[in-house]
C-alpha cells in the first residue's frame, strides 16, 4: 500500500502490537506527528512534559507490562534528553525502541539546526541503533528493532529517522522479523550436575533477580523451592517475582536489604543464581562472596556469566526453560536447621530494626511506616514505584509484595526523577490497577513538571512523597562517613500542595502520625489523582547496611 | 599477566560497527595497537584484526562483551603471547 514514511512508522508500531507511545514533538518529526491523526483508534500517543518523562514513561509500561516501550520524539535536545533513560533502561534491561526524528539526511554532518549524532552518542547504551534515511527500509527496520529490543536479555533500541524519509513515497508491506541466530540449546549434563549439586545440599539458597519476572519464570521458581525446601532471596529488581509472605521468602539482597538474606549467603554450600547477575551492590566485597558455595549460575546472557562470580555449573538460557528442565530432576528435600537460621537472624534483624520502623513511637513519622500501612491497605494489590534514595530501599524493605511486576525501580542506574513519569507508564499499561509512586523530595522535583501529563490524561496515579527536606541516601552517607559534613544535601522544598492543585490535581500534607490512616485511606479510595505528601522523620539512617568494601557478612544493623 | 593479543573479529559491513567495537575496547581502557579491517571475498561481510595489550581477566570480559553486537557474526583470540616488558 502506498504512504509516506511517516505513516509507514505508525503503521509498522501497529503492526508490531503497540497501542500507547510517550512523545514531545519538534520540527524533525512533525510529519510524523501529522500522521498520529490518522491511527488515533489504534494508536494512542501521551504527550510528556519533557523527553525523559517520555522515556522514564515508556520504561514504566515496559516493567509493567513484558511488553516494549516506545518513545518519540524530536532531534537535538529531544534526543538528547533521552539519553538518562536509555541508560536506564540498558542496565536494568527494559525492553524499548525510541524514535527520534533527524535532520534531511542531505543536512547531516553539517550541524544544522536541531542536529546531533544521537547514534554516535547512544552507541554504548543501546542493545543496537540505526538511522533510517531511506523510507523503504522503515518496515524491515521497526520489525527487526522490536524483535532485538525484546529477545534474549531485553534493552532500549534508537532508531534515528531522517525528516526526507519520513516524508518520501514507499510501498508499504509489513513483515515481521525473522531470526537468523539459532535458539540457545541448554546442556543436559549441566542440568543434571546443577540437580545433583541441589539434591545433595544441607544449605541451598535460591538467589531470584529480574530475570525471572522477564522469563515470567515465578512458577517455575516456587515449584522448585518448595520441593526443595530452599530459601529465597530476592535482587532489587528481583523483588515481586516470590511473594514476600511466603514461608520460604528471607528477605532481599544487597547493600541495603535483610540481615539474614546477606549474612547467609556466606554459610550456603549451593547458591543457585537465576537471573541475576551479581551485581557489586548485592556482592557487596567479592574477595568475601561466598567463597564457600557451589555457585549454579541461571542466566540468558553471557557476558554476566563469570563476569563477577565464578560459576561452577552453568545453565545459559531463558530463566523459564532452563528452571523447567531443572525441576524433573530435583528431588524433595527439608533442611530446617538451615531455615531456622534464617529465622534467628530475622528475629535479631526485627528486634533492632524492623520494630522500630514499622511500629515507630518517635515524635516524627517514619518512612517504614508510611510503607507498612500501604502495603496491609492494599494487600499487595498494588503497583509499587519507587524513585531512588532511603525511600527507595525502605519500600523494597517493608511492602510485602504479592503479584509479580508490582514493584517498578531504577536500579543498575539509580536515575532520580525515574518515578513520576514510570508511574504514567505503569498506569497506562494497567488502567484499572492501583498505581503508587513513592517518590522523595529531591527526586519528585527531577521530572515534576510530568504532573502535567497525569492532569491532561486524568489517570488516577496516586503520589506519595516522603519528605524528609534531605538529599536523604547522600546525607547518610556524609553522616557515617564524612563526619556529618553535609554537603549540599540540604534542601529547601517548595509547597508541593500549591504546586500540584496549580495543576489541578487533589493534594494533602500530613505531619502528624494521627492523620496517616485517614489521609492514607483518602488516597486509595480516591479515583482521581491523588498527591499526599507525608513529612518524615528528617534525619533517619536506612539499617541493615553493608558498607562499601564491606563483605555480605560485615552487614551493619546499627 | 600481560599478553599481546591479536583478536580477530567478522562482522556485517554495515556504518557504525567499527565505532561500536571501538568504543567496547575503549570502555576497558583497551588501547588499539594495531587495526586491520577489510570487506571479505564475501561481499556484505567485514574482517577485522585487532591488536591489544591485556590480561586473560579483561580480555575474556571483552570478548563476551562483543558478542552482544548485533551485527556481529564472529569473535575469537587468534593469538595470545606472553608481553615481555
Amino acid at each position: 500500500m502506498k504512504m509516506i514514511g511517516a505513516q509507514a512508522i505508525l503503521q509498522s508500531l501497529v503492526q508490531e502490537g503497540v497501542e500507547v507511545l510517550f512523545g514531545y514533538p519538534g520540527g524533525a518529526i512533525m510529519p510524523t506527528y501529522d500522521a498520529l491523526h490518522d491511527v488515533h483508534a489504534e494508536l494512542r500517543h501521551i504527550l510528556v512534559r519533557h523527553e525523559q518523562g517520555a522515556v522514564h514513561a515508556a520504561e514504566g509500561y515496559a516493567r509493567a507490562t513484558g511488553k516494549a516501550g516506545v518513545c518519540m520524539v524530536t532531534s537535538g535536545p529531544g534526543a538528547t534528553n533521552l539519553i538518562t533513560g536509555i541508560a536506564d533502561a540498558m542496565l536494568d534491561s527494559v525492553p524499548l525502541v525510541c524514535i527520534t526524528g533527524q535532520v534531511t539526511s542531505t543536512l547531516l554532518g553539517t550541524d544544522a539546526f536541531q542536529e546531533a549524532d544521537i547514534i554516535g552518542m547512544t552507541l554504548p547504551v543501546t542493545k543496537w541503533n540505526y538511522q533510517i534515511t531511506n523510507a523503504e527500509e522503515i518496515p524491515t527496520i521497526i520489525a527487526k528493532a522490536f524483535y532485538i529490543a525484546r529477545s534474549g536479555r531485553p534493552g532500549p533500541v534508537l532508531l534515528d529517522i531522517t525528516k526526507d524519509a519520513q516524508l518520501e513515497f514507499l510501498n508499504f508491506v509489513y513483515v515481521p522479523y525473522a531470526a537468523k541466530k539459532e535458539v540457545i540449546c541448554l546442556n543436559q549434563e549441566s542440568v543434571k550436575q546443577a540437580a545433583q549439586l541441589i539434591n545433595q545440599a544441607t544449605k541451598p539458597y535460591l538467589l531470584v533477580g529480574h530475570g525471572v519476572l522477564i522469563a515470567e519464570a515465578e512458577k517455575e521458581v516456587m515449584e522448585l523451592a518448595v520441593r526443595a525446601n530452599i530459601p529465597v532471596a530476592c535482587t532489587l529488581l528481583g523483588l515481586s517475582a516470590f511473594p514476600t509472605a511466603h514461608p520460604l521468602y528471607v528477605g532481599m539482597l544487597g547493600m541495603h536489604g535483610h540481615y539474614g538474606a546477606n549474612l547467609l549467603i556466606n554459610q550456603a554450600d549451593v547458591l543457585i543464581a537465576v537471573g541475576m547477575r551479581f551485581d557489586d551492590r548485592v556482592t557487596g566485597n567479592l574477595a568475601r562472596y561466598a567463597k564457600q558455595a557451589k555457585v549454579i549460575h541461571i542466566e540468558i546472557d553471557p557476558a554476566e556469566i563469570n563476569k563477577n562470580v565464578h560459576a561452577d555449573v552453568v545453565l545459559l538460557a531463558d530463566a523459564k526453560h532452563a528452571l523447567q528442565q531443572l525441576i524433573d530432576y530435583i528431588e524433595p528435600n527439608q533442611h530446617p536447621c538451615w531455615h531456622n537460621e534464617f529465622n534467628l537472624c530475622h528475629e535479631v534483624e526485627y528486634e533492632h530494626v524492623i520494630a522500630k520502623e514499622i511500629h515507630a513511637t518517635t515524635m516524627h513519622i517514619k518512612m517504614a511506616e508510611v510503607i507498612h500501612q500501604l502495603s496491609l491497605k492494599t494487600a499487595g494489590d498494588a503497583t509499587l514505584v519507587t524513585d531512588v534514595g532511603q525511600h527507595q530501599m525502605i519500600a523494597a524493605r517493608y511492602f510485602q509484595f504479592k503479584y509479580a511486576n508490582s514493584h517498578i525501580t531504577s536500579g543498575g542506574l539509580g536515575t532520580m526523577g525515574f518515578a513520576l513519569p514510570a508511574a504514567i507508564g505503569a498506569k497506562l499499561a494497567n488502567p484499572t490497577h492501583e498505581v503508587i509512586a513513592i517518590i522523595g523530595d529531591g527526586g519528585f522535583q527531577m521530572n515534576i513538571q510530568e504532573l502535567g501529563v497525569i492532569a491532561q490524561e486524568n489517570l488516577p496515579v496516586k503520589i506519595v512523597i516522603l519528605n524528609n527536606q534531605y538529599l536523604g541516601m547522600v546525607r547518610q552517607w556524609q553522616e557515617l562517613f564524612f563526619d556529618k559534613r553535609y554537603s549540599f544535601t540540604e534542601l529547601k522544598n517548595p509547597d508541593f500542595i500549591k504546586i500540584a492543585q496549580g495543576y489541578g490535581i487533589k493534594a494533602k500534607k500530613v505531619t502528624l502520625r494521627s492523620d496517616l490512616n485517614d489521609a492514607l485511606n483518602d488516597m486509595l479510595q480516591s479515583n482521581a489523582p491523588y498527591l499526599l505528601e507525608i513529612a518524615v522523620e528528617k534525619e533517619a539512617n536506612v539499617f541493615p547496611m553493608i558498607p562499601s568494601g564491606a563483605g555480605v557478612d560485615e552487614v551493619r544493623l546499627f | 599477566m600481560q599478553y599481546i593479543y591479536v583478536i580477530s573479529v567478522v562482522t556485517e559491513n554495515t556504518l557504525r560497527v567499527l565505532q561500536r567495537i571501538a568504543g567496547i575496547f575503549a570502555r576497558h581502557r583497551l588501547n588499539i595497537e594495531q587495526m586491520n579491517v577489510f570487506e571479505t571475498k564475501n561481499k556484505g561481510t567485514s574482517c577485522f584484526s585487532i591488536v591489544i595489550h591485556s590480561d586473560a581477566k579483561t580480555t575474556d570480559r571483552l570478548i563476551k562483551q562483543l558478542q552482544r553486537i548485533i551485527e556481529l557474526l564472529e569473535v575469537k583470540i587468534s593469538s595470545q603471547i606472553p608481553l615481555q616488558e
